[in-house]
């Protein structure tokens, strides 16, 4: 089991995928906004999402865990 | 006896060598130099009365690359796995004396197993031992370039060689650094890991910034020496060697690359590749800290330092790591008497308890010294935003850039519209119902924009010019032409190029 983490503190936006769903490489699977600023969080690897590890609008602090993969 | 020397050491240390894509040293220094420049080599007979230590391990002498002298020394891992005896020490002492009487660039082909414990007493402590090597790197940092190719080990003291060196390039599965090995680290302080979690190419080319560049093989970073020499003088005293101007590649220009909504990621080498010379960024510590771009490029065919925040990672805020890798480049920079470019969209520096317990203050603060130390030209654009202390770290005019420049939609302030407003206005907008709340927020943020509109900047001179995306290019060049910069006639504190 992997995890996708915040790489900066900052408030998570949305989920752009839900548990069960698969995505690639490189995908976008959150939104995550920072500084003011989008952030797109991609994919490192391809994978399913298993489980979502943080609550829409809330913050996140960096190195925290946003969702479990497999 | 020349023969047997040359040859290096047995047969299956060649061997095993091959089989992992690692080349003998020699075969190394033949394809490191030009196709026609003679290796003039010293100290070929260090060590001849032991049969198993031919050249004591390392391969010291001068050679041509791009017609210009250089200094090389390369570690024999077929010779004791290219520890370090006295001798060794020795002629790497003599090499670095010489590139520094010659003021010649040194480039260290690394593939070491560190010191020879046996022979410790006599290579490591003295006044002619090992540290004396990492005292000429720091006496000849800045002066001349110092180019480090991992091709192997780099182990325990060792590992200061690449650490004092202004780039090094690691060959992927093969270079490792650390200062104690696994083994080690398991008998000393109890630790299991494996060599490359411990003191892998990718660990540090990602993760410690210890690495600038990793590559595939060994040719690949070879070639990449070669390519990064054609950028620098042959040493602090030169200016770097003009190319003809080349137009910059074809593709999406600057109007399309920047958005117009200022909180859209971008990336920000689509708008290097539609300002530089086609084809001549060469990127330095990629993997590195990717909010901030650094690298060498040319404009016009001038050799340049690029400095970029990039949007597209953390919105392009500066943190602890960015600052560092920013640093360091615009130290090499201004050693080496190359002008500097900062593509500027950043939202400033990070905020939060975690990076200000990770001391962001004070690497923002190494930051900011070396653009204020930097006497090479500067040029500041502000492609999008730049706000806060962004600014300042993008040379912006406090700095002594010859221009800050900023495209028509740029924005430059203390922090954005919507930071300010909320800081600002807090307690009136709190006294307000919902709807009145976002109405009166909408109308303060835009007035606030109105504050901030780079006209207004130009027209108080904080902003020397508003140029047009498709004007961008000619401007950098034009300004780094009529900055009249003369190596030999500026303002320089001799600083060398620290570790950071």
């Amino acid at each position: 089991m992997k995890e996708i983490r915040a790489e900066m503190a900052g408030i998570l936006v949305s989920f752009a995928k839900s548990v069960g769903e698969s995505f690639e490489a490189g995908e976008e699977v959150a939104t995550f906004e920072s500084m003011k600023m989008q952030i797109p969080v991609l994919a490192p690897e391809p994978g399913r999402v298993t489980e979502l590890l943080a609550e829409p609008g809330s913050f996140v602090d960096e190195g925290e865990p946003l969702l479990r993969y497999e | 006896m020349r023969a047997r020397v040359l040859r290096g050491g047995e047969p299956r240390y060649h061997e095993r060598n091959a089989e992992r894509g690692k080349l003998f040293a020699r075969e190394r220094i033949r394809l490191l130099l030009d196709p026609d420049s003679p290796f003039e080599e010293d100290g070929l007979f260090a060590n001849a009365l032991d049969p198993e230590l031919p050249a004591d391990g390392v391969v010291t002498g001068t050679g041509r690359i791009h017609g210009r002298p250089v200094a090389v020394m390369a570690n024999d891992s077929t010779v004791k796995a290219g520890s370090w005896g006295r001798r060794t020490v020795e002629k790497i002492l003599r090499i670095q004396e010489r590139a520094m009487r010659a003021r010649i660039p040194l480039v260290y082909l690394v593939d070491s197993a560190g010191a020879r414990i046996t022979d410790q007493v006599e290579m490591f402590p003295g006044r002619r031992g090992a540290g004396r090597i990492f005292f000429h790197q720091v006496r000849l940092s800045g002066v001349v370039p110092q180019v480090c190719l991992l091709f192997g080990p780099s182990a325990a003291g060792g590992a200061y060689i690449p650490a004092f060196c202004d780039v090094v390039v690691m060959v992927e599965g093969n270079a490792s650094m650390y200062l104690g090995s696994p083994r080690m680290a398991e008998m000393v302080i109890g630790e299991k890991v494996s060599l490359e979690d411990m003191g892998g190419a990718r660990m540090h080319c990602t993760v410690s910034g210890c690495g600038d560049v990793l590559v595939p093989d060994e040719p690949s970073a070879i070639a990449w020496a070669r390519r990064y020499l054609s950028y620098m003088p042959s040493s602090c005293d030169e200016a770097p060697e003009d190319r003809p101007p080349v137009d910059p590649a074809p593709g999406p220009g600057l109007a399309e690359v920047v958005p117009t909504d200022p909180n859209r990621p971008f990336d920000a080498k689509d708008a290097i590749r539609a300002i530089v010379d086609e084809g001549s960024f060469l990127e330095i510590k990629e993997l590195f800290a990717p909010e901030v771009v650094v690298g060498l490029a040319r404009i016009a065919g001038r050799a340049v330092g690029i400095v970029a925040n990039q949007p597209k990672v953390k919105g392009g805020v500066l943190f602890v790591d960015s600052a560092d890798k920013a640093a360091r480049f615009i130290w090499l920079c201004d050693a080496f008497n190359l002008p500097i470019v900062f593509l500027a969209d950043v939202p400033g520096f990070m905020i939060g308890s975690k990076v200000e317990r990770a001391g962001i203050i004070r690497h923002g603060a190494k930051l900011i010294t070396a653009v204020s130390q930097a006497t090479v030209p500067k040029v500041s654009v502000i492609l999008r935003k730049a706000y806060g202390a962004g600014l300042y770290a993008m040379a912006g005019p406090a700095f002594d850039p010859e221009a800050t420049l900023a495209l028509p939609t740029a924005e430059i302030a203390v922090m954005g519209p919507e930071a300010a407003v909320n800081a600002v206005y807090y307690n009136r907008l709190a006294a307000l119902g919902d709807e009145e709340r976002a109405a009166e927020v909408e109308r303060l943020r835009a007035e606030y924009r109105r504050d901030i509109d780079v006209v207004r900047l130009a027209a108080e001179l904080v902003v020397d010019e508003i140029v047009e995306p498709e004007r961008l290019r000619d401007e950098i060049a034009r300004r780094l032409l009529a900055s009249g910069f003369r190596p030999d006639r500026r303002e320089r504190v001799q600083r060398g190029v620290p570790p950071v």
